[in-house]
């Protein structure tokens, strides 16, 4: 090391091997155009650090002489990177604070999350104005009269249609069977239910008188 | 000074973004901690140096998919170990018995399982560099000593280092970094010899 840059290169890297150096100046070490023998000098320089470090605290193994940042760096000197397509932008190396940057990770992290929620609430809405449209009879007859909802008519559907009719018919017996379970098998009725709300058995008979 | 995740995890998405400057610079900061770490697992130090070559060109291939849910260094911790566990299958030999935990294993003292398979060589020129080492460090100028113990025996930051002795960040970075250039010109002849020797045999 000669020359006052290569000095100075050889400070941040002392530095940096601390975690003692700025976030500018670590940008700095990436964005300098070095040669491939400066390269290897700073990987040497660095791995001797290491090694004193070791050294001092009577720590010294053949790990601490391991030296491998050359070559790995010669192994992936050809190799093909498939650089990531993310929305967030290359951000500067550091902790300063940047409003901007701080929304675009706010909302590039909650962006999943949310379209989830938006195509759930979506069919919710959907299913909601479904049934409230089938339920009231303007929308039945709405529904009815819309040449969309006119069923397409073949034996299939005849038979189908004749077997739900039977099916409403079973389970309106059925229903009307339990009300009457109920009716006459209300005398906890009262107690099983919550102030102020009319029991079940009670809106029940009502409906049945 | 920077936070070190935070940097750690902007290089990642330098490293992302296909700047390869970025990874040396991770390459640079975690080779020593990966060898060691691949060093308790392994039997022959011969292997260390292929199997942590291989964790980082794993990982270097695998940042894609890294999210930044964990530090960079505990995901290459685990790279490391799988890399390790990998290359005792293949050489059909057994892992130590010891099973050692990430976070665990950075914390272990010299490594006295390893001195069982270091070869007389290397363990006298460890000795020898140890010895120069201390010779350098006694030869320094007081405040270059200072700075350097309380970095490297203490483990105080920089800033602590300031406030202990009471002068600017910039001279302790500056009285650290010359105190290593100044061990490191001290131990250069010895480890050219011992390259040297190497070459030749």
């Amino acid at each position: 090391m000669n020359t006052n840059n290569e000095n100075q290169a050889a400070e941040k890297i002392s530095a940096y091997i601390d975690d003692a150096l700025s976030a500018e100046e670590v940008e700095s070490l990436i964005g300098t155009n070095e040669s491939v023998e400066q390269a290897d000098d700073h990987f040497s320089v660095a791995a001797r650090y290491h090694m004193v470090g070791d050294a001092l605290r009577g720590e010294l193994s053949d790990a601490s002489m391991v030296d491998v940042s050359a070559q790995i760096h010669q192994a992936l000197r050809n190799e093909s990177f498939d650089v990531v397509e993310s929305t967030r932008k290359t951000k500067p190396v550091g902790n300063s604070f940047n409003l901007l940057a701080l929304l675009d990770n706010f909302f590039g992290s909650m962006a999943r999350p949310l379209a989830g929620m938006a195509v759930a609430a979506s069919v919710a809405v959907l299913m909601v104005v479904t049934v409230v449209q089938m339920e009231s009879p303007e929308g039945v007859q709405q529904l009815a009269t819309s040449p969309a909802a006119l069923p397409v008519v073949t034996s299939d559907t005849q038979i189908a249609n004749k077997q739900s009719v039977e099916d409403v018919a079973n389970q309106k017996q059925q229903m009307a069977e339990f009300d009457t379970y109920l009716t006459e098998h209300a005398e906890f009725a009262a107690q099983d239910t919550l102030q102020g709300r009319i029991p079940y058995v009670r809106a029940v008979s009502y409906e049945a008188e | 000074m920077g936070d070190e995740r935070s940097i750690d995890q902007a290089l990642v998405e330098r490293v992302q973004q296909g700047d390869k400057k970025a990874f040396d610079l991770l390459v640079l900061k975690y080779q020593l901690r990966v060898s060691k770490l691949v060093a308790r697992f392994l039997r022959n130090p011969s292997d260390v140096p292929d199997v942590v070559q291989d964790t980082f060109i794993k990982a270097y291939r695998a940042l894609p998919n890294f999210r930044g849910d964990s530090a960079f260094y505990t995901w290459i911790y685990r790279i490391a170990i799988n890399t390790a566990k990998n290359h005792l299958v293949s050489m059909s030999r057994k892992s130590p018995a010891n099973s050692i935990d990430v976070q665990d294993a950075e914390d272990y003292g010299a490594s006295d399982w390893l001195k069982e398979y270091a070869t007389p060589e290397r363990e006298a020129l460890a000795a020898e560099i140890q010895v120069n080492v201390n010779q350098a460090v006694s030869h320094l100028p007081p405040d270059l000593r200072e700075a350097i113990m309380l970095r490297e025996m203490e483990g105080l930051s920089y800033e602590e280092i300031a406030s202990a002795m009471d002068c600017p960040i910039g001279t302790v970075r500056s009285r650290i970094f010359r105190a290593r250039e100044a061990i490191d010109e001290w131990l250069e002849p010895l480890l050219d010899d011992y390259s040297h020797n190497v070459g030749n045999t």
